[in-house]
């Protein structure tokens, strides 16, 4: 009896993998309606996980404080001599787009949700944020950290929304290297600093250059700080910018793509429909930031 | 068939994996470990299984263990099915080998665990390889397997020594025990 039983879930098993490798949209929004379920609950044992964790971070920090305080401080002369520049650029900038008369495109909205859950294991790289379809998030939804780009939405329930990291081995990112114009695609292999492939002039191209999204494909926003290029044997990669170390929070852009995004997990159940038409912000063009941002902590 | 019907201990140990392996599921999901170079989970509730394959067999029913490892697949990232699948083979592997080992050591039951989860994590491998999918660094999952076997002696103090979850050496309904058990009518 045992072992029949045994053999009905060894085939059940193999069924299921057979789903989850074609992608099947069911099983995505199983996936998230059980986080959707689940996850509120866990959040009472992962915060007293999490704090425990900043405490042994902050530990840590508090160990190399000096180091810290010295390498802040030579930051900090940069940075003014950058600020001054910087500042200069601005007005002109200002001065320059007033006599051409440019109208400048209107600013993302966003949601700002907390990471709840990670994948829980070395085959995935990605994490549940606390914020879904109710908040506005749309499959494809670019996440940001307060310093570049972390990943884009992969699977959306009511209440929580799973976010593909760029570090992934399924991610792939088009971006723009500075100030080249070299066009690339950022490939994660689930390391801080994923592959530049498909470099056209890797010769016009040097170590500390700023990468970004560069919009193609409609998925990403144009001009998402990505992070900065570094060579490392022959390959050229990018150091991101997004701090995974402490990602607490990410932030979703609502951001129309252009494209229709191929992902199954939208053809059953996340309204798919433009940013335009949904209630959460409203018929018409996008309206500035103040009015469309909504932050959702906790 | 009374062989097969849960005792109430059973069914207490049941309700006790349940709890412990829910516990565990929240743990290894908890988001502190997002950089890509940070250490892995360890697989606990694999490690839980595996300290009660030895001490409590029956209360390993195939539906139950196939439910958590369900639940653990949906709500992390990873293939689902594939963790679903070790984990079942796991705690039968080791169910067939608990009054064996309830007899040995724990230096052997250690050695052999170890094994067990390293034949679990190789097959999570093998079947992402199979699929055609990307399959995660082989060092991260040493990492993993390193972090599930240094777990699994804590789980074991806290099972065997915290709540008093002792092997049953002499009892005949472990592992194929049953089985046979029933075929002699």
């Amino acid at each position: 009896m045992r072992a029949v039983l045994l053999g009905i879930v060894v085939v059940i098993c193999l069924v299921l993998i057979g789903l989850w490798r074609s992608d099947n949209p069911r099983l995505t929004q199983v996936r998230l309606a059980l986080a959707d379920t689940v996850s509120p609950s866990f959040g009472f044992i992962a915060e007293p996980i999490a704090y425990a964790n900043e405490i042994l971070r902050d530990y840590r920090a508090l160990i190399d404080v000096y180091d810290q305080n010295r390498a802040l401080r030579e930051e900090i002369d940069r940075l003014q001599v950058w600020r001054s520049t910087a500042r200069a650029l601005e007005e002109e900038n200002a001065r320059l787009r007033a006599l051409m008369n440019v109208r400048p495109a209107p600013r993302l909205g966003f949601v700002t949700g907390d990471v709840i859950a990670d994948s829980g294991g070395p085959f995935s790289e990605s994490a549940l944020v606390n914020v879904g379809q109710r908040d506005g998030v749309v499959d494809g939804s670019a996440a940001v950290d307060g310093s570049g780009l972390v990943g884009r939405v992969v699977g959306v329930g009511e209440r929580a929304a799973r976010v593909m990291f760029v570090t992934d081995f399924s991610s792939r990112v088009p971006v723009i290297i500075e100030p080249s114009g070299q066009r690339a695609i950022l490939s994660g292999d689930a390391t801080r600093a994923p592959v530049l492939e498909f470099l056209g002039a890797p010769d016009r191209v040097n170590p500390g250059d700023t990468v970004r999204t560069s919009g193609d494909g409609g998925v990403f926003p144009p001009h998402l700080p990505v992070g900065t290029v570094v060579r490392t044997d022959r390959t050229w990669r990018a150091l991101l910018s997004a701090d995974f170390q402490r990602l607490e929070f990410v932030r979703l852009l609502r951001y129309n793509p252009n494209t229709a995004i191929d992902r199954p997990g939208g053809i059953v159940g996340p309204d798919r429909r433009p940013f335009a038409e949904q209630p959460a912000t409203g018929a018409g063009p996008a309206p500035p930031l103040a009015e469309t941002e909504r932050e959702t902590r906790g | 068939m009374s062989t097969l019907l849960p005792r109430r201990r059973d069914l207490w140990s049941m309700t006790l994996l349940v709890t412990l392996a829910l516990l565990a599921v929240a743990i290894e999901t908890a988001p502190v470990g997002l950089h890509p170079r940070a250490l892995p989970s360890p697989d606990i509730v694999a490690v839980l299984i595996a300290v009660l394959a030895v001490r409590r067999p029956r209360a390993l029913a195939v539906p139950l263990v196939f439910a958590l490892g369900l639940f653990r697949d949906l709500l992390g990232d990873g293939p689902v099915g594939a963790g679903t699948l070790s984990l079942v083979l796991l705690a039968e592997g080791l169910r067939q080998a608990a009054s064996t080992l309830a007899r040995g050591s724990l230096l052997r039951e250690g050695l052999v665990v170890a094994g067990a989860l390293a034949a679990m994590f190789l097959l999570q491998y093998l079947i992402t390889l199979i699929i055609f999918s990307q399959p995660p660094y082989v060092m991260a999952v040493v990492r993993q397997w390193v972090l599930t076997v240094a777990t699994w002696p804590l789980v074991l103090i806290m099972l065997r020594w915290g709540l008093g979850l002792r092997a049953e050496a002499t009892d005949p309904d472990r592992g194929l025990g049953a089985l046979k058990g029933l075929g002699n009518g």
